[in-house]
């Protein structure tokens, strides 16, 4: 893995573009008699540009909570997290306005990338094709399949072919083509620079990451020069691991 | 076309095909208003009001003063469901256009303007309603009081939807005008001094000013009418702080 960044690192400084430091958060309630969660404690992390990250952890141990403070959608608790260049994100559930069509949604999105409507039609265009939504452009968002839904999910995250990519499960509902497009696509952007975050589940996905950092008791690990499976994908497998 | 303007723009196209909100407001203006003029008997009733800044008790029909609560309850009740809608649905979303680069004030500017439209709609709707049945003595008084009680609304609507489901929501917002308006301002059934947190309720000050512009030849109410803009004003800055907690980049 460490030789996959090679040539991703030549195209690039490896400058570092998001570190968080001592990220620190815990989810209260308003309410009385409720418990608090604490879900992270002293989490660090670097992505640099080129590389590809995979963020594994056991369901519950706040993969997703990680992800939404780098973004910046979740405040932390304490702890402070730098990012430098803009960002894509790609959330778990479709963050989409039901109503609107696919052709408005890259509209409103691409506005707020600061795109104009030449290049927001270039990037329509060019994802449609590339994950094979074209014949959608005119649906409205609530007539989209699952599937189709998630595609334009992870469009409007690629569309202004941002610096840091931050993915929660991008390929949810995505049938097999559309899931091998979708890696020839994170392995090309991570090629021109792009650092790629995921959030995943899958252990055969792990070959294809050049940096894998595990979210477990609240931590973050660097567990990319371990041999074998992390303790979160052999728990998902139902197994008893040591900690 | 600027960021606030496109965000604007769609946001009006997205509630125009909310057909549950079209539906509202084609179905509860008739309804509500024009049955209230068509079924209320038609008698003398007692309503307490402003006359000369003295407050006595006229005698008026009973219809036009069913009629004259069942405007601003029609307009509060759609008013405040839309903006329940808006901010239910917004409110998960909008933290993503964040993300995407719009400022805190380009989605806040956005989703206050297609609150206003929706609300200036409503109003004229359930006013033009009204006016099939019912001339009030001072229109442009009662439009204003209508409009200040709607827009009230509609910011509470966004507030609950912030704290609130959408189906606690939908109760909260159903059953909080009909009480505010439809019982605890009625002149129908306060027949003397209100209660002190009767006065708190955010249809007091706008249905006094209706009222007395409603169903009286004198203007008494100027004072009210600032009373209702300065409560709508509180609402306004309250909301835009919780939306602003929403939609701003952490």
């Amino acid at each position: 893995m460490e030789a996959s960044t090679t040539t991703k690192g030549e195209a690039t400084s490896n400058k570092v573009l998001v570190r968080a430091n001592e990220i620190e958060k815990t989810y209260g309630s308003s309410f009385p008699f409720t418990r608090s969660v604490t879900v992270l404690t002293d989490a660090d992390l670097e992505i640099r540009t080129g590389e590809i990250v995979g963020i594994v952890g056991a369901n519950g141990s706040g993969k997703s909570t990680l992800m939404n403070i780098l973004v910046g959608v979740l405040e932390q608790d304490s702890g402070t997290v730098e990012r430098t260049g803009t960002v894509g994100w790609c959330p778990q559930e479709p963050l989409l306005y039901d109503r609107l069509t696919v052709g408005e949604t890259f509209r409103l999105f691409g506005s707020g990338y600061g795109m104009t409507a030449e290049e927001i039609d270039e990037a329509k265009h060019r994802l449609a094709s590339k994950l094979d939504f074209e014949q959608y452009l005119d649906y409205r968002i609530d007539q989209l399949s699952g599937g189709n839904r998630q595609k334009i999910n992870l469009s409007i995250a690629l569309m202004h072919d941002p610096d840091i990519l931050m993915l929660d499960e991008p390929y949810t509902g995505f049938d097999w083509e559309t899931y091998l497009t979708f890696w020839d696509l994170a392995e090309e952007l991570a090629a021109d620079g792009t650092a790629v975050t995921m959030i995943s589940h899958l252990i055969e996905e792990q070959s294809r990451l050049d940096r894998i950092y595990e979210v477990r008791d609240g931590q973050v690990y660097d567990v990319t020069d371990q041999e074998g499976e992390t303790d979160a994908t052999a728990s998902e497998r139902g197994e008893e691991t040591d900690e | 076309m600027s960021r606030t303007t496109t965000a604007f723009t769609i946001g009006i196209k997205e509630q125009a095909r909310n057909y549950v909100l079209v539906a509202l407001l084609v179905v509860l203006p008739v309804s509500f208003i024009t049955l209230a003029f068509a079924v209320t008997q038609d008698v003398e009733m007692p309503v307490r009001t402003l006359v000369d800044g003295e407050t006595v008790t006229v005698m008026r029909g009973m219809p036009e003063v069913h009629g004259v609560i069942m405007t601003p309850i029609t307009s509060a009740l759609i008013a405040g469901l839309a903006g329940l809608f808006l901010m239910r649905e917004a409110k998960d979303t909008d933290g993503r256009l964040a993300v995407a680069g719009y400022r805190a004030r380009q989605v806040i500017t956005a989703r206050f303007g297609v609150l206003a439209a929706i609300t200036l709609i409503v109003t004229g709707v359930s006013v033009g309603v009204m006016l099939v049945d019912f001339q009030p003595e001072h229109l442009w008084w009662f439009v204003a009081a209508m409009l200040v009680v709607s827009v009230t609304y509609g910011l509470i609507g966004m507030l609950v939807g912030a704290v609130f489901d959408r189906l606690a929501g939908m109760w909260l917002m159903l059953i909080l005008p009909m009480l505010d308006i439809g019982l605890f301002q009625d002149p129908l059934f306060i027949q003397s001094e209100p209660e002190w947190w009767m006065k708190l309720l955010p249809g007091y000050w706008p249905v006094r000013v209706m009222v007395d512009t409603g169903l009286t030849t004198d203007v008494d109410t100027t004072l009210s009418l600032v009373w209702a803009t300065g409560y709508l004003l509180l609402v306004a800055v309250l909301t835009i702080g919780v939306y602003y907690r929403i939609t701003q980049e952490k």
